[in-house]
Formats: C-alpha cells, sequence, structure tokens
C-alpha cells in the first residue's frame, strides 16, 4: 500500500524496493516522533521495562517469595514501599517479578499470533486456491467462537497438562504461563492473517513482484523478500497491540480462575488476589492495576503512532 | 441513522415493559447472601449447597443443639435404651423403634406418616433409585418395618451406637408426592420436586419460588408446629463473586453473609451496623500424603514411605502458628481425623521441631550432597509434587509450608488446580485417584457425632483404586490391618466407655499410618446486618454441626 | 444472490460441525463432571461409578460423540461397576440426538440443555443489547467529535480518556465503579446504585429498579468498548473528510453542520452498519467477566459456571448455537450490504 505509488517499472523498481525500506523507515521513525502520544506512550513503556528488569537486581527471586505470616497486609512504609499481601510478601517485589512473567507472556504470545498470523495470510494470499480457501474457512470457523469462551475452554481442557512447574531461564514457573501463551497466542493471528491476505492479493499483481518473477526468483524469496518488506506496517501495529492485549486477556483468565497459577505471580493474578480488598487493603490492587494499566495504555500509544506513521495519508 | 436509532430505543422500551412490575414483599424480610446457586434443590441427590436449603425448608427426626445434645424434632421423643426404644436383640445387634409426634402435616397439608419414613429407607436401599448420598445405609441397615402409622422400626445387621447420626432412619421427604414419580419413571432423578416445582417439606419456612440465577424465595411455613419462624420472607440471593458479597451486604442488598474466608474479618467487621461471629468449624483441612501409591503403582513412596520422612516434613512447619495467624485467633490444629471430644489423653502429635527435622531427614539417608540446597540420596532429589485446591486459604497455605520445607532442604512443586480434576474419578485420571501426588491440601468432613472414622472407602487396606477395580478411594495406598479392625470395632461397640477405648486405639494406629496431618478446622464465619436482624445470643450460639449453617433459623427474628 | 446464498449455507454446514466436534472434544477431555461428588463421604465411590454409568460418561469417546449426534434411543448398556465380570444393572439410552433436535441433558442442572439456555437468554440479550446500543452512540459521539479535532488537545485528552478505560481489566473497573457508585455515595448520603442482581432482591421488579440495576453492568460494557468503536468511527470519519466529496462539498459552502452530519455520516455509516450486523450475534455469548461480577443471570454466567462443572453437553450447545448466529449474521450482513450498495455483485 505505501509502496504501490512509489514503484514504476522493473528493474529499477528492484532496486528501489531495497532502497526503500532505509527510507521509509526514515521516514516512518520521523513520523513517529513527531507523534506525541506515541513518544509519551513509549518513554512510558521503557520506564516500565526499567521497573521490571532493575527492579529485581534489588530485590531477589526468593525475597519476592519470602512469606512471613506475622507481617501480613502491612500497609505501605518505609520497609514494604507497597505494602504486603495476605502471607506478608512485599507487594513491591511481587510486582517487579509478576511484571516480568505478564510482559513475557504479552510478549511471547504476540510472537506465537504473529508469525502464524503473518504465515497464513501470506500462504493464502500468495497460493490462492485450495489453500487460501482452507485457511480462509478455519479463520471463519475460529472466529465464530468468541475470544474469551473459546479462551476459557481451552484453558479448561489443558488444565490437567499445567499441574506441574517447569524451569524456564533459571526460575520455576508454573506450567500455566506456557499454556496460557500458547492459548492467546494461537486465538489471536486471525485478524492479521486476514490484513497480510488481502495486501499480498493486491502486492502479487504488482508490477515488481511480477518482474521479479520474471527474473526467475523463487518463491521464497518473493514471499520473504519483496512481499513481506511490504506487509510490514500491519504486521507491526498489530504485533504492538496483541502485547497490550495478551496482558489484559491474562488478568481476566486470573479473574475467572484460569490465569496463572501461583506460586508464579503475574500482574493479573495479584491484581484478582486483591480483588477483595478495593476498600481497605487498596495497596493491594493499586500497584498491579495501576502498572497494567500504563502498560496497555503505553502499547497503544505506540501502536496508535506507529499506525499514524505508516499511513501516508495521516497528514501532519 | 437517525431512524434506526429511534427503532432500537423503542423496541428496548417495549422490552423494558415486557418484563413487567411486581409488587415488593409485604412484612419482615431476611436476605441471605448465598454464594453458589444449587443446580437443583435435591436432597436426596448430590449436592451439598442445595441440600442445605433444606435447613430452612425441611426437618428430620432428630437434631443436635450447640452442645451436641440430640433434641427430638419429627421424634415424639428420642429412642434410648432407658425408654425401650433401643434394644441389642439377642444376636447382638441393634434395633431402634421410633415413635412420630402425632399431627405433624407437611406444607400442603398432607399429615406425616411412617410411610414417608419407609419411602425414604426405599430410597436409600437402592442405587438405582435416585438417591445418591447412601453412605452405608445399605450396607447396616437390615430391615426397616412399619408398626403402624406412627410407629416403625429400624433393624442394623450389627451392634450399631451410632444409629442417630450414621446410617439413621430418615422421614424429610414426602412420599406422596415423590412416590407417584418413582413409581412412574423407577426413579426420582427427575422429579419436578427437584427443580422447584411442587416443592414440599416440614420446616419453620416452604419453599415458595426460584429465580434460576437471581434468588430463592422461602416463605413462612403456617403449618409448622414447632418453634414458629419470626421472618415473613426469606431470600436466599446468589451473588457468585466474594467480593461483590461484601460489597452487597455494605449496600444493604443482603442482610447476612457466610462461610467467607477468614482474611475477610477486618473488611466485614468494619462495615457500620454490621456484626461479625464465628461458629466451629467441621471442615478440617489437612496435608495428604502419598504413602504407598507412589504414581498409583500401589508401592512403597521412594521418599514419603519412610515414616521419618514424614515426621521431619511435618516437623518443618510451624502448624500452630499458621492456623493462628492465617485462618483466625484461637484456631487449634486437630490431631486427629475424628472430633476432639473423642480423642485420646496420649494421643501422638508432631510438635514443630526445625532441628529434630533436620536430624531425621539426615539419618534417614537424604543429605545435600550435591549443595543445591536440596537434600537427595541416591540420585533423588528431596522434591515432593504438592497439590491443592484454588481456594486462596489452602494456595496460601502452601507457599508457607513451601518455605518451611526449603528451611530443611525439601524442595516443593507447588500445584494448586480446580478441585474437579484434583478429585475426578480413576478413569478420568483424577489426581488423588491415581496416586499422581505427593503432597496434598484438602479437607473431607468427619461425622460430627462419632468416634468412629467410618469411612473405609478412604482409609481401609483394599481401597486404593487400580485398574481391575476403579472403586474405592484410598489414593495414598495408606493401610493399616489393625486400623481397618478397630475401626469396625469402634463402630459397633455399644458399650460407650469401652468404645471410646477402642477409638483411642484406633487413633493411634491411624496417626502410624502417616498419611494425614491436620492443619486447622475452618470456623465458618457470619456476618450480619443488625438492623435487619437481632442478632443476640442464640443467634450467635448456632451452630454448624452436620454442616447445615442455617438448622436453627426459626430462631433468627427481626431487629427493632 | 440466491445462488450465493445457497453456496454460503453450504460451506457453513462443514464448518458448524468441525467446530462442534472440536468443542465436545475439548470438553470431555477436560475433566469429571461428577469430581466434586468425591468430597463427599456419604457418597461412595461405588455409587460414583453407578452415576457415571449412568450418564454414559464410561463410553468411548468417540461413540459418546455418536450418541450426542444420532442419539442412543434404546441402546442398552450393560454395567459390571466391579469389573468383576457380573452384570449388576442395565442402562437404556434415552436420548434422541441433535440431528433430531435433541440437544441433551445438562449434567448438573439435569435439564435439557435447550430449557437451561432459554432461562438466562432474556438476561443477556437486555443486558447485550442495551450495552450495545449504548456503546455504539457514545462512539459515534465521541469519533466523530475527536474527527473534527484531529491532533489537537481535545481529541488527545478524548483519546486518552478512552484508552484508560480500556486498557484496564474490567473487573477492576466493575469493582471501582460499585466501590464508588454503590459504597461511597451511600455512605456520603447520596443515591446510590445496586450492586449486583437485576432487580431488589426483596422483590421489588420494577421496571425502574431493572434500569438502576442495569446502570453499572452497562457502563462497565460501555467504557471497555467505546474504546475500540470511538477509534474505528473516528478514522472512518477522518478518511472520509479528507476525501474529494466532502471538500467539494465544502467548497460549495455547504454549511458545516450540513457537510459533517449529511455527507460525511452518511458516507462513513455504510462500513460502520456491517461491522455492527458482524458483531451482534456476540451478544449471545453474553458478557462472562461482567455477568460474574454483578450476578447477572445470564448466559456468561451460565457458560462460567458449566465450565466449572464440566456440563458437556450445555457448552457445546451453547458454543453452537453462537457458532450458528455468527454464520447467519455474516450471511444477513452480506445481503444487506448488496441490497444497499448496488455496486456490489456476488457470483
Amino acid at each position: 500500500m505505501a509502496t504501490a505509488t512509489q514503484t514504476q517499472t522493473g528493474v529499477i523498481n528492484l532496486q528501489e524496493e531495497r532502497r526503500q525500506p532505509q527510507s521509509m523507515t526514515r521516514i516512518v521513525v520521523r513520523r513517529f516522533f513527531a507523534h506525541r502520544m506515541a513518544v509519551f506512550g513509549l518513554i512510558l513503556l521503557v520506564l516500565i521495562v526499567l521497573y521490571v528488569t532493575v527492579g529485581a537486581a534489588f530485590f531477589s527471586e526468593d525475597y519476592a517469595n519470602k512469606t512471613n505470616v506475622r507481617s501480613k497486609f502491612e500497609a505501605p512504609g518505609a520497609e514494604f514501599p507497597f505494602g504486603t499481601d495476605s502471607v506478608g510478601r512485599d507487594v513491591m517485589a511481587r510486582t517487579i517479578y509478576g511484571g516480568q512473567i505478564s510482559l513475557a507472556i504479552g510478549v511471547v504470545a504476540m510472537s506465537i499470533s504473529v508469525t502464524l498470523g503473518t504465515l497464513v495470510g501470506l500462504a493464502a494470499g500468495y497460493f490462492g486456491g485450495l489453500v487460501d480457501a482452507i485457511l480462509m474457512r478455519l479463520v471463519e470457523a475460529i472466529l465464530t467462537i468468541p475470544l474469551l469462551i473459546l479462551l476459557l475452554l481451552l484453558s479448561r481442557a489443558l488444565m490437567e497438562i499445567s499441574s506441574a512447574t517447569t524451569v524456564i531461564l533459571g526460575r520455576e514457573i508454573s506450567v500455566t504461563v506456557v499454556v496460557i501463551v500458547i492459548i492467546i497466542g494461537l486465538t489471536s493471528w486471525m485478524g492479521l492473517s486476514r490484513i497480510v491476505r488481502s495486501m499480498v492479493l493486491s502486492l502479487k499483481e504488482q508490477e515488481f513482484v511480477v518482474a521479479a518473477h520474471s527474473m526467475g526468483a523463487g518463491k521464497a524469496r518473493i514471499i520473504f523478500g519483496h512481499i513481506l518488506p511490504n506487509c510490514i506496517a500491519p504486521i507491526l501495529v498489530s504485533a504492538t497491540l496483541e502485547v497490550g492485549v495478551a496482558i489484559v486477556i491474562e488478568a481476566a483468565l486470573s479473574f475467572l480462575g484460569f490465569g496463572v497459577m501461583p506460586p508464579t505471580a503475574t500482574w493479573g493474578n495479584i491484581l484478582n488476589g486483591a480483588r477483595q480488598s478495593i476498600d481497605d487493603l487498596w495497596w493491594l490492587w493499586v500497584a498491579p492495576g495501576a502498572l497494567i494499566m500504563a502498560t496497555v495504555l503505553a502499547i497503544n500509544f505506540i501502536g496508535d503512532g506507529l499506525r499514524d506513521a505508516f499511513d501516508p495519508r495521516s497528514i501532519k | 441513522m437517525v431512524k434506526s436509532l429511534r427503532f432500537i430505543t423503542l423496541a428496548l422500551v417495549l422490552l423494558l415493559l415486557t418484563v413487567g412490575a411486581v409488587g415488593a414483599q409485604d412484612g419482615s424480610v431476611l436476605v441471605i447472601g448465598w454464594e453458589q446457586e444449587p443446580p437443583k434443590l435435591s436432597p436426596w441427590g448430590d449436592n451439598t449447597f442445595g441440600s442445605l436449603i433444606y435447613g430452612f425448608t425441611n426437618r428430620d427426626l432428630w437434631d443436635w443443639d450447640v452442645n451436641r445434645e440430640i433434641y427430638p424434632v419429627m421424634a415424639a421423643e428420642i429412642p434410648s435404651f432407658e425408654n425401650g426404644g433401643v434394644v441389642t436383640l439377642e444376636n447382638g445387634n441393634t434395633q431402634v423403634t421410633v415413635k412420630l409426634r402425632e399431627g405433624m402435616k407437611w406444607s400442603d397439608g398432607e399429615e406425616v406418616t411412617t410411610a414417608d419414613c419407609l419411602f425414604q429407607h426405599e430410597l436409600l436401599m437402592d442405587p438405582t433409585k435416585g438417591a445418591i448420598q447412601r453412605g452405608n445405609y445399605p450396607d447396616v441397615v437390615e430391615s426397616f418395618q412399619v408398626v403402624d402409622d406412627y410407629t416403625f422400626v429400624i433393624t442394623y445387621n450389627k451392634p450399631w451406637p451410632d444409629w442417630s447420626n450414621d446410617a439413621p432412619p430418615s422421614c424429610y421427604l414426602p412420599a406422596h408426592v415423590l412416590q407417584p414419580v418413582l413409581d412412574a419413571e423407577g426413579t426420582i432423578d427427575n422429579a419436578a420436586f427437584a427443580l422447584g416445582e411442587g416443592v414440599v417439606g416440614y420446616g419453620p419456612y416452604v419453599f415458595e419460588s426460584w429465580e434460576v440465577g437471581s434468588q430463592i424465595t422461602l416463605t413462612k411455613n403456617p403449618l409448622w408446629d414447632l418453634e414458629p419462624a419470626k421472618f415473613d420472607t426469606i431470600i436466599l440471593r446468589f451473588i457468585t463473586d466474594t467480593a461483590q458479597m461484601l460489597n452487597a451486604l455494605e449496600a444493604g442488598e443482603v442482610d447476612v453473609t457466610f462461610n467467607w474466608s477468614d482474611d475477610l474479618v477486618d473488611s466485614y467487621s468494619s462495615i457500620e451496623g454490621v456484626e461479625v461471629f464465628k461458629t466451629d468449624g467441621v471442615y478440617g483441612d489437612a496435608i495428604w500424603m502419598n504413602v504407598a501409591n507412589y504414581k498409583g503403582t500401589g508401592e512403597a513412596h521412594p521418599i514419603l514411605g519412610d515414616p521419618k520422612v514424614r515426621e521431619a516434613i511435618i516437623r518443618a512447619i510451624d502448624r500452630a502458628t499458621l492456623a493462628e495467624e492465617l485462618v483466625g485467633v484461637g484456631v487449634g490444629v486437630p490431631k486427629s481425623w475424628t472430633p476432639e471430644q473423642f480423642w485420646g489423653p496420649d494421643l501422638p502429635f508432631w510438635d514443630y521441631d526445625v532441628e529434630k527435622a533436620k536430624a531425621l531427614l539426615d539419618e534417614a539417608g537424604w543429605v545435600d550432597s550435591n549443595g543445591n540446597g536440596t537434600r537427595d540420596k541416591d540420585g533423588m532429589e528431596l522434591v515432593l509434587r504438592f497439590f491443592t485446591t484454588t481456594r486462596q486459604i489452602r494456595m496460601d497455605y502452601q507457599v508457607v509450608i513451601q518455605e518451611y520445607l526449603n528451611e530443611v532442604g525439601v524442595g516443593t512443586q507447588l500445584l494448586p488446580i480446580p478441585s474437579n480434576i484434583l478429585f475426578a474419578a480413576y478413569a478420568d485420571r483424577g489426581i488423588l485417584q491415581t496416586g499422581d501426588f505427593d503432597l496434598a491440601i484438602f479437607a473431607l468432613s468427619s461425622n460430627a457425632l462419632s468416634p468412629a472414622f467410618s469411612a473405609p472407602d478412604w482409609f481401609g487396606c483394599d481401597q486404593t483404586p487400580n485398574p481391575e477395580d476403579p472403586t474405592g478411594n484410598n489414593g495414598w495406598g495408606s493401610c493399616n490391618p489393625e486400623f481397618d479392625r478397630l475401626d469396625l470395632e469402634v463402630a459397633a461397640e455399644v458399650d460407650p466407655a469401652k468404645r471410646l477405648e477402642l477409638a483411642h486405639q484406633a487413633q493411634i494406629e491411624f496417626f502410624n499410618m502417616g498419611f494425614w496431618h491436620g492443619l486447622y478446622l475452618r470456623p465458618t464465619w457470619y456476618a450480619v446486618d443488625t438492623t435487619t436482624v437481632l442478632v443476640d445470643d442464640e443467634v450467635k450460639n448456632l451452630g454448624t454441626l452436620a454442616s447445615n449453617y442455617f438448622n436453627h433459623i426459626e430462631y433468627w427474628q427481626p431487629a427493632q | 444472490m440466491g445462488k450465493y446464498i445457497i453456496q454460503r449455507v453450504l460451506q457453513a454446514v462443514p464448518l458448524v460441525f468441525i467446530i462442534t466436534l472440536l468443542v465436545f472434544i475439548l470438553m470431555k477431555i477436560s475433566g469429571d463432571p461428577l469430581g466434586y461428588l468425591a468430597q463427599d463421604p456419604r457418597v461412595t465411590e461405588r455409587d460414583r461409578l453407578v452415576l457415571r454409568a449412568k450418564y454414559g460418561l464410561d463410553d468411548p469417546l468417540a461413540m459418546q460423540f455418536v450418541y450426542w449426534v444420532f442419539g442412543d434411543k434404546g441402546l442398552e448398556r450393560q454395567v459390571d461397576i466391579e469389573k468383576d465380570g457380573e452384570i449388576d444393572f442395565t442402562v437404556v439410552g434415552e436420548r434422541n440426538g441433535i440431528i433430531r433436535g435433541d440437544f441433551g441433558e445438562s449434567i448438573r442442572f439435569r435439564k435439557p440443555v435447550t430449557e437451561v439456555i432459554g432461562q438466562f437468554l432474556p438476561n443477556t440479550l437486555l443486558l447485550g443489547t442495551t450495552a450495545f446500543v449504548v456503546t455504539i452512540i457514545l462512539s459515534l459521539v465521541i469519533g466523530v467529535f475527536a474527527a473534527l479535532r484531529q491532533y489537537t488537545l481535545t481529541d488527545n485528552i478524548i483519546t486518552a480518556g478512552t484508552f484508560i478505560t480500556y486498557s484496564m481489566p474490567v473487573f477492576l473497573l466493575a469493582l471501582i465503579l460499585v466501590q464508588i457508585f454503590s459504597i461511597q455515595f451511600r455512605r456520603w448520603g447520596l443515591p446510590s446504585l445496586p450492586v449486583s442482581g437485576m432487580y431488589d432482591p426483596r422483590g421489588d421488579q420494577s421496571v425502574d429498579e431493572l434500569v438502576r440495576h442495569m446502570i453499572l453492568p452497562v457502563a462497565s460494557l460501555a467504557l471497555i468498548n467505546i474504546a475500540g468503536w470511538s477509534r474505528y468511527i473516528r478514522s472512518t470519519m477522518l478518511e472520509v473528510i479528507n476525501s474529494d466529496y466532502i471538500r467539494t462539498a465544502r467548497a460549495k459552502g455547504i454549511s458545516e453542520r450540513r457537510v459533517i452530519f449529511l455527507h460525511a455520516l452518511k458516507n462513513a455509516s455504510l462500513p460502520l452498519v456491517t461491522l455492527i450486523g458482524l458483531n451482534l450475534p456476540f451478544i449471545l455469548s453474553g458478557a462472562v467477566i461482567t455477568e460474574t461480577i454483578f450476578s447477572w443471570p445470564g448466559m456468561g454466567y451460565m457458560y462460567i459456571n458449566a465450565l466449572d462443572q464440566f456440563d458437556a453437553s450445555l457448552v457445546v450447545a451453547f458454543v453452537l448455537m453462537i457458532a450458528v448466529a455468527v454464520v447467519v449474521f455474516q450471511l444477513l450482513t452480506d445481503v444487506v450490504y448488496a441490497w444497499l450498495d448496488p455496486r456490489i455483485r456476488y457470483d
């Protein structure tokens, strides 16, 4: 879409095509940084990432899991800036380690969803015919069931295999994390696949692709070398937004009792554990609630900024 | 666009109008917040929360007060050896003659007679007729004879001192309503009764209506002839979210909430005009250990099979402090599965003692030879798969216990899972049934009135489910023939002193099996709005015997 | 057109069948619907196994599906609980199968699933439709307003506002609303809103009460959804406003108000109507979280209970119903779209 007006003829176009990403990138970056909300979002997100990474240098994970039943429900103070929970754990340390898991869930689920969505979209659009028909029927079938209904159903079915813990990057983590990442990823790629497919359909008729064909370029080279780079805009935007969606979904699943199981903390299950205490034990929910909100907000601002930056029609 | 909006508005208004207006309830109303809607109301069937409603609408032959003293309700008097109601037959078996009070009426005006008791007996004897909570009734009852409209005789096939509370005769179902259903369908499984149609009972309140998903309405039963009900209407309001239950009480939408967890005591107490009190619990959470059904093989557990390791693990946990801090002030640690009043004086108990725990583990050969912080032996790390359900208090216990165990070099994987997976049948790969666990926290309700364990299904030797025979519930593989023998003797010992003596021995044998270690007895909390309900000592002394939270509801009265 | 409709319907049949099969398998492998009985010592394990046999839970998975679809009426199953070769009793099947309109019985409610769904559906329609209408109206106002003031402070504030509610987990938003409008307002002596349910428990079932009970759940649903819809409307409006057509209209000196409301909005509404049509059937599924929080007796409340209780026939019937509704609405939307816009032709 973005490059459609800039291509003209055969060989020259191919060269231009190679040059374009750079110049396009520069334009997009310039536009993105001109977008005030997007910049604000980016700064916010960087701060949150610093909180969960640099914060981990101050508190060990053992400390985050350290219980002390004699100091449960302590209000924020000098010792515990965010107070303590029902078994006397430091809420601040838990939001740091829980945040790592929440963000990881967002990023990994996004990677699964974007990879699937892109591959399915490319395949359906490029090969067409039966491949297209089967893949798009599959997309329709999944889209027929409301997302939350499908997620709950899958997590219910997989609950049994989730009853274990596993060691990832030196941390012992409930398998529910892995299961949730996978089911979020598997249930959220359909939208992107449709967008990518329609872009491929229009791109594949364009001269630079036709030219690449005639020059004997292989299918893989055409798909990944010529078509994919031109689909980068919607993929990036939807990847950004998907991270936020996954974090919110994890929190929603926690509320319904289908989320990440303790002892592994996430912002979602810390928040859910605090929901009886909206009034009197406010410190239990304010920190995880604010972190989820800030993260999702930041991600949406960034996504919005990216969309505008990629869109040649949004004039600034 | 504007037109379609107008249309939608109109449609909505019409929809609202069709809902219709119904006038408010007259008279005094008590609204009780109910955390879980029963799927159906069958008292003969399969759900505790559904049968709870029968505390309002149905009473049985006798009941117990807060001091666990038995008193007659439908019975004219409590049968005893003294009044000739209980006799020991020549063969030693127990026979009980029960006289009903005359003139009792079901809420539809029919008289209560022994035909109702006979109906229930027949229901309990046959598994295909629809009764599910049959317990050991069909195993211990030999015969049931109706003498006249107000007298029947039940004969047990063994000496049966627990006849009043274990496999007792029962008369709370109206035969004149259910017998025709049974005759027509062969089962009362699908009786309309269970779905709230034509419900008939003998109790202070009578069932009026059930708005699915919203509430159940009960009204005062004018035909009830004992202590009269004080409220005209009682509404059981379904509020599934615990946070919203608290809000509903504060907002005055419900007057009573109950059975909530201890961490809410402060929140409830801080609400103006609300009084909070508790009654003794009957549900005791415990740590259950897989001692001899390692991975479902029926073989000794390589770690927990060793009594020293079991003792070390329990000694490493400060159960007294946990009960005090996590469950509530004054909550103690149960020493045995049966109720406290039957405990023997020399009942063993493993106190908190970290040094002893470490020493025991060393002795058993578990040492941290590779320096990773976890003990090991013959290349096997001392790491246990530790299950529980998703109840908050249990998950809290889990994380704290994990830390206590880390302290002595015992590693745990914490696995909280929904109870339906933990308790699933063998064929559905239930965690307990298939022995796929090392440690677990959960509760089984015990009989609050008897010193007998009477749960051979759970504790007996040949009750470990396996592919050849999936019956039985003993997923931890415990087996102590001496315990099995003693427990049968306790159940069948008529002489109280001798019985207690045997029970004390059985408790020690139970302890020696080593798979059960009490954590706490969960008290039942109530929060009551004092502007609607008069909360006096009588109300507070309700007792929650037999896990029925409202079986003295007729004493609850409006404030002012 | 007729041919197109037939083709779509024919495509939908295998689609719906596959969904049903998948959901059925997922439900069946998830757990034991009678697991809860194990905690009750009054229920012996033997009696639990008797029940399993009665409900046909011991049949092979494939046969359970076959019976569910085609029925098992008259089929005799000989049950041997102890597996000792001795037949304990015989169970005779009673189901007609979904092909004869029998969607089976809910294992926990012990009622036909259609009856169970029938009890919860009207409540969900009431809540869902109202929330949907409120969302669309507010989104239109916000979206159009933001589009007219693109990148101004107002636009940014509106955007930020909608995003803030959008980025909150819905249960937190709902509980905060309750805390403010039900609890704090009451403490301050202001008129407050009800916490849960559809009516006052004490029996005042007037429309007035219903509306009061609907405010917070509708507000929670709307606040979460407005962000997405208003962003969509904003961008559609921007596209139209920047089009040559509107520029021409403006150049012609037609009043700004007229340009926006008559021309721009009219042009932006076609894709909007499509999107609304495609989203309508999802109202049927209920709002699981909002209904749970507010104890609203709707489909979401029913679904989460059914999942908790492994009530397979109820869950499958529910998903099947939504799937069919979605397919029907897609078809309807296509037809209406073609009818509204004569440029579109389906082959």
